[in-house]
């Protein structure tokens, strides 16, 4: 929770499974290593894992410390992956993220991956998204099959039908990892174009793509101001606000002034990141003067951030903040905070990942 | 917004070549001449043709004696043009007749191409095509609104 009151909502998390027997693909080592070598580029020093923590088969215990002891983060939005091409269990499981949401039913929602391509795709979107807690569905735009980078992105005709059951199922939302390109995809399917297409033929779906402002921001700017259904999820990205701060000031001085302040939403990236520097570094944001004065971009107010860290996320989940606030409090992170208020929250970080650690034998 | 201001607009002097680099050499001058006749491929397939010298993608030029060697620093280092993109170079530069020979090297320095690469012109250009886009799809931006 934000010193004003205000909640942090934390539109992804993940387990990721980070082992060698994880791995179906050769290059599902690369991926691994890349994703570290991202954290180590991104974060703030102290923040970066050690690699014994890295390099594991992060369980939803883990996860609910790192968030809810290591971080401001009141609510977190878990989306699990689809990337069984490349990971036997595709990364980041669904079962971990039920488990999750089990565990911290008043804390936690998800997003249920689907591989297009499955015979089954559209019942199983149907199925999921029929479930308590489960507000939305996870696509990613390409993927590896018979030796092919096939694509996935939302025009392709194996994808297409696939909205229309979004559309009719129990949820309205639809999350696409875009801007970050993988393995050897082409580029191409990391832009947003189809998310275009998709907006204006589905306005009650809301497309939220990830990743948002890392690259393509112009692409995401023109589909986010002509389409009120588009979001900009800020995964990845809002680490760039400590340690790349002009790029970051550029991706939301670019949202801000075309689009506005009410379809960008915090993510952080847990397990692969730590959470609580970007809620730090747009805390204490500042839009720079000559920003400001070369582009018209608009100050950064602690309104437009209330919304970014949490309002514009419970607005999408349809959850009001009040009863969220009334839900989590005095429970078993609430009262682990408030124990640990005056010397150890947040938590140092990772630190309740260290075996034997107080927090961890807390669960 | 200032007028189509570029916010990802270069800030600091390029260390590559681009349309503005002069070099003492003329005959270096002839070379960057050549390369900016020389099309990307892949945005022949746009909308948008621009030369390898507009896109930043020369980081390079030597020249000894009759030899030349250029450098390019790709968009991607598994470009599948690269070899397209070589022809092109080497035999433009190789029909300049103070040269024997061409030698087109991809920058294996570790360096990424960033859009802030592309000439001032085109990047320009590029802002201007947005805003165009913009205007097009009825998009009054945001702040203007809530003014």
């Amino acid at each position: 929770m934000l010193d004003s009151d205000s909640l942090v909502v934390d539109s992804v998390s993940h387990c990721f499974n980070h082992t060698p027997e994880n791995h179906k693909h050769p290059h599902a080592q690369v991926w691994d290593d890349e994703t570290y070598e991202m954290g180590a580029k991104i974060l703030p020093e102290g923040y970066v894992p050690s690699e014994e923590v890295f390099y594991r088969d992060h369980q939803p215990e883990e996860l609910a410390r790192l968030l809810f002891l290591e971080s401001q983060i009141d609510y977190s939005v878990y989306h699990s992956l689809p990337l069984d091409d490349y990971f036997h269990d595709g990364y980041v499981s669904r079962e971990k993220g039920f488990e999750f949401m089990e565990q911290n039913p008043e804390r936690v929602s998800m997003y249920v991956d689907v591989n297009p391509l499955e015979d089954d795709a559209g019942d199983q979107i149907e199925e999921f998204a029929a479930k308590d807690g489960v507000e939305g569905i996870k696509f990613y735009p390409a993927r590896y099959q018979n030796g092919n980078d096939l694509s996935l992105q939302l025009t392709e005709d194996a994808v297409w039908p696939l909205l229309q059951r979004v559309a009719d199922s129990e949820v309205d939302t639809l999350a696409i990892h875009k801007f970050i390109p993988f393995a050897t995809a082409p580029v191409r399917y990391f832009k947003p174009d189809d998310i275009e297409d998709a907006a204006n033929s589905f306005p009650d779906i809301n497309f939220e793509i990830i990743h948002a402002g890392f690259s393509f921001v112009e692409e995401t700017v023109l589909a986010m101001a002509s389409h009120d259904n588009v979001y900009a999820n800020l995964e990845n990205t809002a680490c760039l606000v400590n340690t790349r701060p002009r790029k970051f000031a550029k991706a939301l001085g670019e949202m801000l002034y075309w689009a506005g302040p009410d379809r960008i939403v915090y993510a952080s990236g847990a397990t692969a990141l730590h959470p609580q520097p970007p809620i730090e570094g747009i805390q204490n944001f500042k839009m720079p003067e000559d920003l400001i004065e070369d582009y018209d971009y608009p100050e950064v107010t602690q309104e437009m951030k209330e919304k970014i860290l949490g309002k514009n996320a419970l607005r999408l989940l349809d959850k009001d903040p009040e009863q969220i606030k009334k839900d989590i409090e005095g429970d078993k992170w609430d009262q682990l905070r408030q124990e640990r208020k005056e010397s150890d929250y947040p938590a140092e970080p990772w630190s309740t990942y260290e075996a034997g650690s107080a927090l961890a034998s807390d669960d | 917004m200032s007028a189509y201001t570029d916010p990802y607009a270069r800030t600091e002097e390029a260390t590559h070549v681009t349309p503005s680099t002069e070099f003492d050499d003329d005959r270096k001058m002839r070379i960057k001449a050549e390369l900016d006749k020389v099309l990307d491929p892949c945005s022949c397939m746009s909308d948008h043709p621009i030369s390898i010298l507009d896109l930043g993608l020369v980081e390079s030029i030597s020249v000894d004696d009759r030899d030349v060697e250029i450098t390019l620093l790709l968009t991607s280092q598994r470009c599948t043009y690269f070899l397209d993109i070589n022809d092109e170079v080497c035999q433009r530069v190789e029909a300049l007749e103070e040269f024997n020979s061409c030698e087109v090297h991809q920058d294996t320095s570790g360096q990424i191409w960033t859009n802030d690469r592309m000439s001032t012109e085109q990047r320009e250009v590029r802002r201007k095509r947005f805003h165009k886009q913009m205007d097009a799809a009825g998009v009054t931006p945001y702040v203007e609104r809530s003014e």
